[in-house]
Parts: C-alpha cells; structure tokens; sequence
C-alpha cells in the first residue's frame, strides 16, 4: 500500500539539504509510529521515495515523498480501530490518524498538507513531474531593473549555462527549460515567479536563470536571493 | 530577571546571508527538544559554548545533559553555541554580527553564564575565537561587571592552566550538581550590587570549582613552577560579612577566613573534583535535542556506567572519572526505549569507558535485543578478548567490522603500560572473531610510549601479520587495518612525568612500522606527529602558554584538531615571541619532586599512587582492576568521600 505525503519544507527549515530533509521526515515517521515497509538485506531501509529534491536554501510549499506502508501494520491498525469499535473501518480513517500522528512529531517547519492512496505498480513518479513553480525575492534590486533583462533572457532562442561540478563542467540550455517568468510590477523586494520544467527528473534552478542575467547586463549576487518552491506540476 | 539585551540578528537578516556559508543549518538550530525560553522571564541565562562545529558538538553527551540540567530550572535559561566554521566566521566579521547562540540568537555576550566544554586541548583556539567573536573580552582580567561570567567544564580542566588567562572559573568533575550550585552562587551575587571578585571569590568556595585568577604562580629560574599559592583577597567589610556567613561554618571554610586576618578570604589551597555519588540516580535526558542535521555520531547514547578502574598508565579518562558507578540494567533498558520513541533513532550507543566491564553486560544486552526489535546497539570501547567478540558477534557486528585496541605490539610493553592482554588472549580473540565471520578488523596501538624500543615498534607489525595469517590458515581473507597514535604523556596519569617523542623521531617510528606493515591485506593509519607534538605542549602546560593561545589565534590560528589546519610555522613563532620553549613542555622528563602546574587541583587520585604506578611501569608489573580483584589504594573512594557502586 503507497500512500502520497504532500508536505512543506518551510522557511525555518529551507538550510537543510536534500539528505537531512530525508533524514529528518524518516525518523519522524519512526516516531509517529507509521507502520512502513522495510527493504530486505542486513540493514533493514523504509521504503520511502523523495522526488525533485531541493537544494540548500530553497524551501517548499507543497512537496511530495512516497511511503509504501506494510499490510501486516495496516491490518494491526485496522484491528486496534475495531477494538475502539465506533464504526466500519475505511482507508480514509486510517490515513487520517496516520496524517495526525505524523504532523505531532515533525520539526518545527515541516507541515503535512495531505496525504492519499496512490496505484503501486504506476511508473516512477519523479517521470511524471513536469515542472514547477518559484517564488524568487531579489533585495538588492528593483523591478525597473529586472524587466528588461529578463524580457531579453526570454526572446533568446538558447541562454547556455556553464555548470561547475567538482570534476567537470556541464553546459545547460538554460532556456528551454524556463516556462515563463513573471516580475510582479512594483514589488518589494522584487518578486518573481518562475515556472521551470522538468524533464525526466532534469531540471535547472532559478539562481542559474537569474546568475545568467549578468549576459543581459544585470549582476544579482544569486547567494542573497530568497527561492520557494510554491508548486510541483506533474500529470 | 535577566537584563533584556535585545537580539541583534533578525531571521530575515540571517537568512538573506546564510546562502554564502557551507552547510548554513549548522547555524539555524530548530532541533527537536530544543528549549526556547524568553530570556526575560528568567533569572540566569546560561550559554553552553561547544568549541566546535555543531555536528561535533551536537554528539557530545556532556552538553545534552547538562542542557536538560539547566533547562529542568524554571529560573535559567539555557542555549547552546557552537564554533562558527571559517566562512561563518567571515560572514559575522562582514556584516558586524556577534556570534549568537543558537536558540534566541542572543550575542554571547549577552549572557550572564558562558560555560565552555573542554574536551580536547586543540580546541583551545576556538575558544578564544568564539569569546571575541562573541563580544567578550578575551582575558579574564579584562572583564568589568556586565561581561559574561566565562566558565569551563569537561576532561582538559584537571589540568587547563594554559586556558587560565581566559577562563573566570573551572567546574572540575561530573558537572549534574556542579552546574546548577555554579547558578545558584550566580544568582546569589546578581543583583546585590556586589563586585566581581566577590563573584569569584564566592564561586571559589563552591566544592568542585577552581578561579585561576585567585591563585599566583611562582617559577624557578629553569622555567618549572616553583609554587602555587593562593592569593589573600581584601574583601569589603560588607561582603566579607556576607560571603563568610553565606560560606557556613566547615573546617575548610574557616581556613578561608583565617582569624588572624580579619577582612581576607584565602582561597582553599586544594581544589577538589566533584563527583555524583550515583550514577543510577542522576538526572536523566529524557527529550533528548535531535538535531536536523546529521551529527558526527547519528544514533541515541546512553551512558550505562561512568568510570573505569582498568587502570592502563596512559590514560587520563581511567583517573578522572573514578569510581565506577553503574546504572541497572532495568534503569538503562528503561532509558533506551524512552530514547528510541522520543527521537525515531535506529541505534543505541551504549557509552561507558569499557562496555564489557559492565556487570551484568550480556544480560543487558539480550533484554535490549528482546525489548527493542529492529534496533541496532553498539559498544564502544571493547576489550581485547573472546567474551568481548561474542559481545560484538551478539550486536551483529561481523559485516561491519570488530575494533580491537591492544595499544602495544609487545607484551612487555603491554605490562608497562598495564594493558593486561596477553598475545595469547589476542590471538585467541581474533581466532574467535574470524571463526565468528569477522573479516575486518581495526586494531588500535600507541606509539612513542615511555620505554618504547624499535623491536617494540617491529613487534606491533609482527603482530599485525601473525593476525592476519590466522584469519588466512582459517580460510577467510581478512582486512586489517592498523591505526596508530602518538603517545602524549597526560596529565593525571602515571605517566604525567614522562617526555613525549620529538616530532622527528616519531615520525621515524611510524616510517619504522610502516615498513614492517608493507603487503596486502593491512592498510596502515597514523596521525599527524604536528598534532601530537602541540596537544604534548598543551596537555602538561603552565599558564604562561596563554600568552601564545593569544598570539596564534590573532594570527588566524583555529580547529586544530581537524586534519590539515594546523599551521606548525604559525606556533613555533607564537612560542619563539612568547619567549617560550615549546620543549620544555613537551619533550623533558620532569622531576618527581617538581610541582606540577596542576598539583593544586585535586583528582582524588592520590600523587603516591600514581608514582607507585610509575615505578611498578619501569619494572615492568601490572596491576589489578579493583572492580574485580582488591582495592588498589588510588585513594579516590577515602578522599572523594565516595564509592564504586556495581549493580
């Protein structure tokens, strides 16, 4: 049994990387008591699924990780509820007892915003998402500032994008990964929305759009900029 | 109430910035447990300062209970603070931020208390780092009223002269009780007015803690100490009055307050260790703080026995922490559980100084094992022999690997630094841990210890081989590493007199069994000789070393102990400048009749038995563990007023 969590990695947590968000939402289905599957093998793993990690920095509204839950543990539940005896069990209880206990015991930061049945054997959900959605802040300049450069990102046909990893450098077409980008006239500090695309499980970051910025004669220390993750778009 | 000192650093500020620093939740806390108080709303707040980075930090056990100590008190407020990392420390220059603590993001100098763990000397410039960094003025004496009191805890203040210029007072022993009779003298002071040095004056007189400003330090013209007396304090008519009725009427405190000198209080000429009488009956974490980010040691500790009386020569731990007392198993399996829901952990560590001491260790073990299904728990600290390979074996160790530390390859060696293993019982543990399904195993050894020759050194590769060989005539391929470490000579320990190895000849010596370990199957670990050589000087060092702490800090000086930041070049000139010998302290044989810089405060161990241990060294005879033979007259049980309690 897969069940869906829709969760938020909120601003007081936004430091943590992919891994301790993992780490942390782990041990704290531990704590709530979730009855999750376990890999087989010397050291036992849950079976827990993260998709479209974020980065150090960037928090997210509605984020989403899998857990595949084990029968056995569900059919204790089922049978503990009976024992209360109020009424017929449906999935519905069950996962709304399982969404309380695991909200009581996150880190302060983390919410859980749903959580629901998905099909098991469905393909790989990180192939089905397509995009998503970005709340940038930029303090340091204005929207004046920021319209023209980005009105000019979005009329070129490539904005290729040098990315260095310890032991290579990988060129990205930053473009056709960028959907839209939005300024909001007159905001402050600037806000952006970005949609980015996502296409099996590759994707860019909003800093790499906006460092590129510089090709259009605007410098933004990327390092200051506040990014959330409003939406993950998937079919 | 506590003054209201205003928190500088907004969360918007920080976190605008905190995209330029590595691994930035290092500084934004939010763990589980975490205890967020106002600061207003209490009487003392108190700053756990970790002179290290926070996943060092967030794995010391020392610091968690004291926070839950401190926090139990409605009347304190307690946060914790760690060594911001070089960027960090950049980013706190840049935009003119003190360093704050991790709760409330108060300053550091916003506190009433700053207590400091000191766990390992080469962490000391980190110290100093965080007190300046944090507002703070770097030396004891430049301290007014409104600065923080800066206290320092944990193993090094037995002996942390060369950190007497920074720190008001020591806590030395278990810090349960210490800490909050620290608070309690605190709160007692605050407010009335009075003056520092009554502060101080007043915290000398609580058991267990030691003011290094009230005591003076004579040399010899040859640089050793020559004497270390307390200091008469002038009092006022007032506070004399007071602290002297407040100080009660022990024999101690009358010779505090010697009649035939009305108006001075004499500092106690010894200082004593603290220690809980009880182990079983401390207080207990149960919220423990679970930090967000992973720590150095990802798992739930719980300490099931404090102490040990194994009583090997080079170990300071094995005087410092006596007697041993234990927890019941039924207290320890209680712990455990409470642990594992509050935290969502998968692993217990089961901490004490030699796990496989503990009475009643395989009962414990199979009633955790039976209680706590899918849980994993560790040892640390095994012994060398078969009942401790069927420990690990019984853990589920064998894929990951058993640790073995016979410490010397020789036997002779072993018996002068009492390691009680023979070869045989080596053999037969290794025998039974390959027989077992044990393929990998880490042996520890020491070298450049007192007496040491080179067939000594060759003797650590031989036995390194003769193990491996056994595994292979059993049929298996077994991996063995060999990790080796320079011996410093510590300070309350039998070998407190001994010179440490010059950094050359050390190295020779790792060469020396490097070549002896050359072949397949053992991979061969040693340390820095820079690492051993500077914790030497600083172990056994006086306080005239503060001097130098201060010249290599402001020449950028900082986390020592991590591999490849220790600049020898910036030491050896702070030294040179300070117009001292680094060798003095390190590398000479002290005389059994020189005061030591830390012959003031006292271990319980007695300085006759340490001598007795040293002599028994040189003739190469062991002695017995008072757990399980006859009292070996260490002198801690009759002089602490205290027991070993076995359950």
């Amino acid at each position: 049994m897969r069940v869906r969590v829709k969760y938020t990695k909120g601003d007081k947590v936004r430091f943590l990387s992919h891994l301790d968000v993992t780490r942390n939402l782990r041990m704290a289905l531990a704590r709530a008591g979730w009855p999750v599957a376990m890999t087989g093998g010397y050291s036992p793993k849950m079976k827990v699924s993260f998709y479209a990690p974020l980065p150090v920095g960037t928090a997210g509204e509605e984020e989403y990780m899998d857990v595949v839950l084990d029968t056995k543990g569900i059919a204790r539940l089922v049978r503990a509820n009976a024992k209360c005896g109020s009424r017929k069990f449906r999935d519905i209880d069950i996962l709304a007892q399982l969404t309380k206990a695991f909200s009581r015991v996150l880190p302060e930061g983390f919410s859980v915003k749903q959580v629901y049945l998905v099909d098991d054997g469905k393909q790989n959900f990180e192939s089905q998402i397509t995009g998503s959605l970005y709340r940038i802040e930029v303090e340091e300049v204005t929207t004046e500032d920021l319209s023209p450069a980005i009105e000019q990102f979005l009329t070129q046909e490539q904005v290729l994008y040098e990315l260095e990893r310890p032991k290579q450098t990988r060129t990205t077409d930053l473009r056709k990964f960028v959907e839209s980008i939005e300024v909001v006239p007159g905001s402050s500090p600037a806000t952006i929305f970005m949609k980015i695309r996502h296409d099996n499980g590759r994707t860019v970051r909003p800093q790499w759009v906006l460092e590129s910025l510089s090709e259009f004669g605007l410098d933004i220390d990327t390092r200051e900029v506040i990014v959330d993750r409003l939406k993950v778009y998937f079919d | 109430m506590a003054q209201t000192r205003q928190s500088t650093i907004t969360w918007k500020h920080l976190r605008r910035h905190l995209g330029k620093v590595e691994k930035p939740a290092r500084y934004t806390g939010g763990e589980i447990n975490a205890v967020k108080k106002d600061p207003r709303s209490v009487d003392v707040i108190f700053a756990l300062a970790f002179p290290d980075v926070y996943e060092v930090g967030m794995s010391h056990l020392g610091t968690q209970i004291l926070y839950a100590v401190l926090n139990s008190r409605e009347d304190v407020a307690c946060e914790r603070v760690y060594a911001p990392w070089y960027d960090m420390e950049n980013l706190l220059k840049q935009q003119g931020w003190p360093l704050f603590s991790i709760e409330n993001r108060l300053p550091l100098s916003a506190f009433d208390i700053v207590g400091f763990s000191l766990q390992y000397e080469l962490t000391y410039t980190n110290v100093l780092m965080m007190l300046e960094l944090g507002g703070i003025p770097l030396w004891s004496r430049d301290r007014a009223e409104g600065d923080p009191l800066v206290i320092a805890g944990g193993p090094c203040t037995m002996a942390a002269e060369p950190m007497a210029g920074f720190v008001d007072a020591f806590a030395l022993g278990d810090g349960e009780e210490l800490a909050l009779d620290i608070v309690d003298t605190y709160k007692a002071w605050k407010g009335t007015g009075k003056s520092r040095l009554d502060l101080l004056v007043m915290l000398s007189l609580v058991e267990g803690v030691y003011v290094p400003s009230l005591y003076d330090v004579e040399y010899n013209t040859d640089g050793t100490v020559a004497k270390i007396s307390p200091t008469p304090v002038k009092l006022s008519p007032e506070s004399y009055e007071s602290i002297k009725a407040h100080a009660g009427d022990s024999e101690l405190r009358r010779a505090c307050f010697p009649d035939d000198m009305p108006g001075y209080f004499i500092p106690p000429s010894k200082v004593r260790r603290r220690v809980i009488s009880s182990l079983e009956d401390a207080p207990f974490i149960d919220k423990p703080l679970i930090p967000l980010v992973e720590p150095i040691h990802d798992r739930v500790m719980v300490e099931i026995f404090r102490g040990c009386t194994q009583g090997c020569r080079f170990c300071q731990a094995g005087t410092i922490y006596r007697p041993v007392r234990e927890r019941t198993p039924e207290t320890i399996t209680r712990y455990a559980k409470r642990l594992l829901e509050a935290s969502g952990h998968e692993e217990v560590s089961l901490v004490s100084l030699s796990s496989a001491d503990y009475s009643h260790i395989e009962a414990l073990l199979s009633q955790l094992m039976g209680e706590c299904p899918g849980t994993k728990f560790s040892l640390p600290s095994l012994r060398v022999d078969s009942f401790s390979v069927d420990l690990a074996k019984m853990l589920g160790a064998s894929r990951t690997g058993l640790t073995l530390a016979p410490e010397a390859g020789s036997q002779r060696m072993r018996d002068i630094i009492n390691k009680k293993v023979t070869e045989e019982d080596i053999m037969s543990a290794v025998r039974h841990a390959f027989g077992s399904g044990f393929a990998h195993i880490k042996l520890y050894f020491m070298i450049g210890l007192p007496g040491e020759t080179d067939e000594d050194i060759k003797a650590i590769a031989h036995l390194a081989r003769k193990i491996r060989q056994a595994g292979r005539d059993m049929g298996i391929k077994p991996n063995i590493v060999v990790s080796v470490s320079g011996f410093v000579p510590k300070p309350n320990t039998p070998f407190q007199w001994e010179p440490c190895v010059r950094p050359e000849e050390l190295r020779r010596r790792q060469r020396l069994l490097g070549d002896g370990l050359r072949g397949p199957g053992i991979s061969y670990k040693y340390h820095d000789v820079e690492h051993t050589w500077l914790e030497a000087v600083f172990a056994r060092g006086d306080r005239r070393l503060s001097q130098v702490l201060e010249l290599v800090y402001k020449r950028g000086a900082r986390f020592e102990a991590w591999s490849g930041h220790l600049d020898i070049n910036i030491w050896e000139q702070a030294f040179y400048d300070a117009g001292l010998d680094p060798a003095f302290y390190a590398h000479r044989e002290r005389g059994k009749e020189e005061v030591l810089p830390w012959d003031h405060l006292d271990t319980g161990v007695s300085k006759q038995f340490l001598l007795r241990e040293r002599d028994r060294a040189r003739q190469g005879l062991t002695t017995d563990d008072c757990r399980t033979a006859y009292c070996v007259g260490c002198g801690v049980c009759p002089n602490l007023g205290v027991e070993m309690s076995l359950k």
